[in-house]
């Protein structure tokens, strides 16, 4: 775990544009925003990618952080990062209705070779609509409370915890009737 | 997932709901993070890591190439923006109402003096070179024409000379 002085003099260096702070900046957040971006895509190529993506994206806005929560700051661009993704491979409807298709494949099609196992949670989180679920996993992968992710999203904070309350408690039910 | 954790959930809906309601929502959040805690997404693997500090390397570079090209441009633009203002307040300067420029190269050629007193003496003596070119000129003509009325007049009287001859002649 690293402390925020740690955390503050890491984030110096990549202002700096030092190689090395970068990468313990990788070290650190990889794990989180690699989960966010596996349960909003459920595929690990396309996570992987995204994971890529964001780390070049952090270098070229590291300049732009203005020194508030740094959890806060990662985990919006993380967010537009997916978001870009969605834009980008659901442009038109004909695809979208390509990809819906795919997607159900894979997701039913996921072969469990170990690394790669399935998971009804994957399978469930699917069923919710793409902005509750991007605002639960928000929330459970950065750690913000509800405030801050008001503040991100900028939507009143009582939206985001209804909005929450409803997904989980949807999450829930599904998982409790398979059982 | 520890009992303070819920506290806190439930204290963020009160601000919503009523106590009762927002004990439900605060156990149902903390059930579905529950859920989430026991079904952990997968990790990035070591090789995608190592592949990503690789790439942030290579940008890092490219960034830094790029700012450094961009300041030399930078550099050039203001070092020719410096020598088009020179040029131009060069050219204001030599264009002001107040400077005098030669007209031509001649006058400035037979005019190359600064004494006054001197042009003075210079421009008297060329007047008086003049008056006496002038004077000398009219007087010729003068002459020219007195010689022309003495050739008129024997011409005459060699004339009458003639008529009175063949007169008597008959």
């Amino acid at each position: 775990m690293t402390d925020k002085h740690q955390l503050g003099q890491i984030i110096a260096g990549c202002r700096r544009g030092d190689a090395e702070s970068f990468s313990q900046l990788v070290d650190i957040y990889a794990g989180r925003c690699y989960g966010y971006f596996y349960r909003m895509t459920g595929s690990r190529d396309i996570s992987d990618d995204l994971l890529s993506e964001l780390f070049v994206k952090l270098v070229e806005k590291i300049k732009t952080y203005k020194g508030d929560g740094f959890d806060g700051w990662i985990f919006k661009v993380t967010g537009n990062v997916f978001y870009d993704y969605l834009r980008h491979k659901y442009r038109d409807t004909k695809m979208l209705e390509a990809r819906k298709q795919l997607f159900e494949e894979d997701i039913t099609q996921m072969p469990d070779d170990g690394d790669q196992r399935v998971d009804n949670l994957q399978k469930f989180l699917d069923r919710l609509d793409t902005e509750t679920r991007e605002l639960i996993m928000l929330r459970f992968y950065s750690g913000l409370s509800f405030k801050e992710i008001a503040e991100i999203r900028a939507m009143p904070t009582g939206t985001i915890l209804s909005k929450v309350h409803r997904g989980l408690k949807k999450l829930r039910e599904l998982l409790g009737a398979e059982k | 997932m520890s009992d303070n954790m819920y506290d806190d959930l439930k204290s963020q809906f009160e601000s919503f709901l009523d106590p009762q309601n927002a004990a439900y929502a605060a156990e149902d959040v903390f059930e579905g993070d529950r859920i989430l805690n026991e079904n952990p997404a997968p990790m990035p693997s070591e090789q995608l890591k190592a592949r990503i500090k690789s790439r942030v390397r290579l940008t890092l570079m490219r960034t830094r190439r790029v700012s450094s090209r961009r300041f030399v441009y930078q550099l050039a633009a203001a070092a020719a923006a410096i020598i088009i203002v020179f040029g131009i307040s060069i050219q204001m300067v030599d264009n002001k109402p107040g400077h005098i420029r030669p007209i031509a190269q001649i006058s400035a050629a037979v005019w190359d003096g600064t004494n006054i007193t001197s042009d003075d003496a210079e421009l008297s003596r060329l007047s008086a070179g003049i008056e006496q070119v002038e004077q000398e000129l009219s007087g010729t003509q003068l002459t020219l024409n007195i010689a022309d009325s003495a050739d008129a007049a024997d011409e005459l009287e060699m004339e009458l000379i003639n008529i009175d001859s063949d007169f008597w002649k008959g």
